[in-house]
């Protein structure tokens, strides 16, 4: 077993199945060797989005490894299991949160699962529509923005 | 939100749709024009050429729209999709009224043959042309 604790100090034992599924935590596992059972810091992560990494992971643990034509194969936003759908039901903040965590411990499908859910959320919008949802600030003078609109021209009038 | 990870979410949009993205702010339009996320985005979308096939008779759908992309996706496309070609021999292929992709060519490093006949593009003649190797061939009319 594994301990972790979170920024917050909470602390979590999970099994080193788990533990493996972060790169981060299985390279300092390794640094550290099997003896050592003090708790590995986690202070990029709360106890709340840690609980919810855990739990991804828990899902995924019996997972096959991925074979190597799933390398190649394109692959888009759109498929994505339906447990992990429901498992991205979550307010914006959280999810950005368990982004930013998969970012951190190195989760490549938990980071891959986040990023296309919100790509799914900005697809179809209009650039008005997609400011407002993420709160991004239109910085650009009305020369630069004029600018872009113009090079941006031909994809518009598709 | 890091730079990395805001790169990570765009790149599941479709070039086409990403690029009007640009638009959201000065940080999403240097993102989205930058050559590091042409190459994310592309990664994602585009086919993995079969590279045992080292000429094309025809321009793919992939091929076109590079004529239409920013810079920094004609030459990551170029770099991926089309360095292996010894021809490119597109006859009446290319309909649109469109530029020569000057970033192409620093990439076509094994190109022997080009012949782009009846075709309807416009623009300049790129000096880059100038750095192939062995050229035979650029008909246009």
């Amino acid at each position: 077993m594994v301990k972790i604790t979170s920024s917050d100090n909470q602390e979590f034992t999970i099994s080193k199945e788990i533990a493996n599924q972060s790169v981060l935590i299985k390279n300092m596992l390794e640094d550290v060797g099997e003896s050592d059972d003090q708790p590995i810091p986690l202070p990029n992560v709360s106890g709340a989005i840690l609980q919810k990494v855990i739990e991804y992971a828990t899902m995924h643990k019996d997972d096959p490894p991925p074979a190597p034509e799933d390398e190649t194969k394109l692959k888009t936003s759109e498929d994505i299991e339906e447990r992990d759908k429901e498992f991205m039901q979550l307010d914006q903040g959280t999810m950005f949160e368990i982004i930013l965590a998969a970012n951190y411990l190195d989760m490549k499908n938990l980071l891959d699962l986040g990023c296309k859910t919100v790509a799914n959320m900005i697809k179809g919008k209009s650039v008005e529509e997609v400011r407002k949802l993420f709160n991004i600030v239109n910085d650009f003078t009305p020369e630069e923005e004029e600018q872009i609109r113009k090079e941006n021209e031909w994809c518009e009038d598709r | 939100m890091p730079q990395e990870v805001v790169a990570q979410i765009m790149s599941w949009i479709f070039p086409y749709d990403v690029w009007q993205f640009r638009k959201l702010s000065k940080s999403f339009n240097e993102l989205i024009s930058s050559s590091r996320f042409a190459a994310l985005n592309l990664n994602r979308f585009a086919p993995i050429p079969d590279y045992s096939v080292d000429f094309s008779w025809a321009p793919t759908c992939w091929d076109m729209l590079s004529f239409h992309s920013p810079v920094s996706y004609q030459s990551e496309y170029a770099r991926k999709n089309l360095t292996h070609f010894i021809k490119l021999i597109w006859l009446r292929e290319i309909r649109a009224e469109v530029e020569i992709p000057a970033s192409w060519f620093p990439h076509l490093t094994n190109l022997e043959r080009l012949e782009w006949d009846e075709c309807s593009l416009v623009g300049p003649i790129p000096e880059e042309i100038g750095s192939l190797q062995v050229f035979s061939n650029l008909i246009c009319h």
